[in-house]
């Protein structure tokens, strides 16, 4: 931070304007100008970060409410009726009893897969997504999940700051094959990254990360993949 | 992102999984995270609208918002819960303006819930005790530093909205933000200790 209070520099004329950006409520020049001088001191990005921390709690201080009947009936009929071509056969409302039956299996049994289904057009309403832990050097570094679908998707997260670069993820198939489903970068914080899995032939057995040398950093082994 | 060692969807499943879920069209974790928000986000757009039909139309597009940028969520940036309310905010903030006629009381907001010192029974399932401190805070402020803070952080306003609204100049009325926003602020410093 440079100034003082005898002379006051940058910072100090921030003072006001910093925390109406955090608000979201700053405009024009005063805007461009606070990012300016936010991109460039270290202190003031800080303190931008704790004062945008504020403005998104304040926001949740709202107390929940009932919203009225057929709510979510009336949100998932549009949900069809906005259908992008990647959004495509939607199911959502015959599903809506489903999946509440899913949550009471899911919680009640603990279930880790019941039935892989990937590329079966009529899904069973009792599968469910199975997790792995991601380990390294025998610690666990993150978590793969994969869950059945059409398509079948994976997702990978990685306890954050471990690795820098980009790294390709490698699954093993319940049927032997081996297929790079795709890269990513490992960047600071807590990185994720989903893709949509090719058909699976039955379930996957195994994903790891290989770094650009073409080494393990990570990798995840299902214990229960794909009963039949 | 936190990992969970939980097998299947359930109510431990994290926000940041559904919306991996969502962004590649699966449709119980659509579903999964409809029930888990619904209340949260008709609330925000309620208290700020006023309007029960209004606000219906709010939540519904915001979440047709979130679900259209699923796959663009960047957990690095912000929480899903944070980045769902900015876009339900937003939403009514918009339709505020848009609609004039809708009365509106800011006090109905201040002098409820969102201060009182009670807490509230969705801040422990936050997981953090985060919104709770920051309630609490928020109901130890001066009023006029309150109001200020209210108006601008969940209606929206401008300084200089405030100033005119509260008849104050507007050095006044961003300084009452100003202040109002540090004293919260020291409640994340305590958060992190």
């Amino acid at each position: 931070m440079s100034g003082d209070a005898l002379n006051p520099g940058p910072c100090s004329a921030m003072a006001d304007d910093l925390p109406l950006l955090a608000l979201g409520t700053l405009s024009g020049r005063s805007r461009s100008a606070v990012l300016d001088h936010v991109e460039s001191c270290a202190h003031c990005r800080a303190e931008l970060e704790q004062l945008s921390v504020v403005a998104e709690t304040l926001q949740q201080l709202t107390p929940e409410v009932q919203p009225p009947l057929g709510f979510e009936s009336r949100l998932l009929e549009r949900l069809q009726g906005e259908a992008t071509p990647r959004r495509r056969s939607r199911r959502l409302v015959l599903l809506s009893a489903a999946a509440a039956v899913l949550v009471v299996v899911s919680l009640g049994v603990g279930v880790l897969v019941h039935r892989w289904t990937a590329g079966v057009s009529d899904r069973s309403v009792a599968t469910a997504p199975a997790t792995a832990e991601l380990t390294s050097g025998g610690k666990v570094v993150g978590s793969v999940l994969v869950a059945p679908g059409s398509p079948a998707w994976m997702l990978v997260t990685v306890e954050g700051g471990r690795w820098q670069g980009t790294v390709s993820c490698e699954v093993t198939l319940a049927d032997g094959r081996v297929a790079t489903v795709g890269t990513f970068s490992l960047a600071g914080g807590y990185p994720s990254w989903a893709v949509a899995l090719p058909a699976t032939g039955g379930g996957v057995r195994s994903a790891r990360l290989i770094d650009s040398n073409g080494a393990t950093v990570a990798s995840a082994r299902f214990r229960v993949w794909a009963p039949e | 992102m936190r990992y969970s060692r939980d097998r299947g969807y359930g109510h431990d499943t994290s926000d940041e999984v559904l919306l991996a879920g969502i962004a590649l069209d699966d449709e119980q974790a659509t579903l999964l995270f409809v029930r888990r928000y619904q209340h949260r986000l008709f609330g925000l757009a309620i208290g700020i609208v006023g309007d029960p039909r209004l606000a219906e139309e709010v939540a519904q597009e915001a979440f047709i918002r979130i679900f259209r940028h699923a796959e663009v969520f960047d957990a690095r940036r912000a929480s899903v819960t944070a980045w769902a309310f900015t876009i339900t905010r937003n939403l009514a903030i918009d339709v505020l303006r848009v609609r004039r006629d809708v009365p509106i009381d800011p006090d109905d907001l201040l002098f409820g819930a969102l201060a009182s010192n009670e807490r509230a029974p969705d801040d422990a399932a936050a997981g953090t005790d985060v919104l709770g401190r920051v309630r609490a805070a928020l109901a130890e402020l001066p009023i006029d530093q309150r109001r200020a803070v209210v108006l601008a952080a969940v209606y929206g306003r401008s300084a200089a909205e405030i100033a005119r609204a509260e008849s104050i100049p507007l050095g006044t009325a961003k300084g009452r933000i100003r202040l109002g926003m540090a004293k919260l602020r020291g409640v994340l410093e305590v958060e992190v200790r």
